[in-house]
C-alpha cells in the first residue's frame, strides 16, 4: 500500500473515530437535557402544589377571620340591644320608683326575705338614696308587709349607707343572715342568669 | 525507508490530532448542555405563580366580600328585629325585677 493510501485511510478511521466522539457526546447532551427537563418540571409541579397548598391555607385563615369580624358585627349589635333594654329598663323602674306602686314593691320584697329567713321581725335596709321614701312611708310599708305576711310584723328601718337602685336588704334582728332583694342585684341577675330568654324576646321569639 | 516512516508518523499524529479535537468539542458539548440544563432547573426552583395567585386573590377578594355582605345584613336583621321587639324585652325585664 503506498503512504498515500495509507494516510487517506488513518485519515478515514480517525474522521468515523471522531464522529463516533461527537454522536456519543451529542446523544448524552441529549439525555442530560431530557433528564433536566424532567425534573424541572417535577420542581415546578412540586412548587406549584406547594403554592397551592399555601393559598389555601392562606384563604382559609382569612375567611375564618372574617366570619370571626362578621359574628364580631353580629354581637356588637346584640350587645347595644341590651344596652338599650337595660337603659330603658332603668328608666322605667325609676318611673316606677316614683309611683305609690313602690311601696307594694318594697313590701312584696320585704315579705319574700321574711319567709325565706323564716322571721317576723327584721331588719330592712334601704339605699342612701331612697332615705326620704323610707322616712315617708315606713309605717305604710310594715301595714302592708303585716298584711301581705298574713300576721303582724316588726320591721325596723335602716339606712344602708349604700347607693343602690332600689329595693331592699332584709336581715334578721342581729344581722346574721340575709335577704338581698335590690333592683341592681335583680337586674344583673336577669342579664346574668335569664339572658337568653331577653334574646329570644329581641328575636321575635315568645316570652 | 526513513522519509516513508516520519510521513507515516506524520499521519498519525494528524489522525491524533483530528481525535483530540473531537475529544475536546464533546467534552464542550456536554459542558454546554450541563449549564443550559442547569439553568433549566435553576429557573424551575425560582418560578412563581403569579397568575394562579392572582386568581386566588380574586376568588378571596370575592368571597370575603360576600361574607362581609352578609353579616352585615344579619347584624342588620339582628338589629332592626331587636328594635321592635325591645318594649317587649323591656316589659320582660322590668316585669321580672319588681316581681
Amino acid at each position: 500500500m503506498s503512504i498515500e493510501a495509507l494516510k487517506k485511510e488513518i485519515i478515514s478511521s480517525a474522521e468515523k473515530e471522531r464522529e463516533k466522539i461527537i454522536g456519543e457526546a451529542k446523544a448524552e447532551a441529549q439525555r442530560i437535557i431530557e433528564e433536566a427537563n424532567e425534573r424541572a418540571l417535577r420542581i415546578i409541579e412540586r412548587k406549584r402544589a406547594q403554592i397551592e397548598s399555601e393559598l389555601r391555607n392562606r384563604k382559609e385563615v382569612a375567611v375564618a377571620v372574617k366570619r370571626l369580624e362578621g359574628k364580631r358585627m353580629v354581637y356588637e349589635q346584640i350587645m347595644k340591644l341590651l344596652d338599650e333594654v337595660r337603659e330603658k329598663s332603668l328608666e322605667k323602674i325609676r318611673a316606677i320608683k316614683e309611683s305609690d306602686e313602690y311601696i307594694d314593691i318594697v313590701s312584696k320584697y320585704i315579705v319574700e326575705g321574711l319567709k325565706d329567713l323564716n322571721i317576723s321581725e327584721a331588719k330592712v335596709l334601704y339605699s342612701s338614696s331612697d332615705a326620704d321614701f323610707f322616712k315617708k312611708n315606713s309605717r305604710k310599708i310594715s301595714d302592708s308587709v303585716s298584711k301581705l305576711f298574713g300576721k303582724k310584723v316588726k320591721l325596723e328601718f335602716m339606712d344602708s349607707g349604700e347607693n343602690f337602685l332600689g329595693g331592699v336588704i332584709v336581715s334578721d334582728v342581729d344581722e346574721k343572715v340575709f335577704y338581698v332583694s335590690t333592683f341592681d342585684g335583680k337586674l344583673n341577675a336577669l342579664f346574668e342568669e335569664r339572658l337568653d330568654e331577653i334574646l329570644n324576646i329581641l328575636r321575635g321569639g315568645v316570652e | 525507508m526513513s522519509e516513508e516512516l516520519n510521513k507515516l508518523l506524520e499521519i498519525e499524529r494528524e489522525a491524533e490530532r483530528i481525535i483530540e479535537a473531537a475529544r475536546e468539542e464533546a467534552k464542550k458539548i456536554i459542558e454546554d448542555t450541563k449549564k443550559e440544563a442547569e439553568e433549566a432547573i435553576r429557573k424551575a426552583e425560582e418560578s412563581r405563580f403569579p397568575e394562579l395567585e392572582e386568581k386566588v386573590k380574586r376568588e378571596l377578594d370575592e368571597e370575603l366580600g360576600k361574607l362581609e355582605d352578609s353579616y352585615k345584613e344579619e347584624a342588620k336583621k339582628v338589629y332592626d328585629t331587636g328594635l321592635e321587639n325591645l318594649e317587649k324585652a323591656v316589659e320582660f325585664v322590668v316585669k321580672e325585677v319588681i316581681g
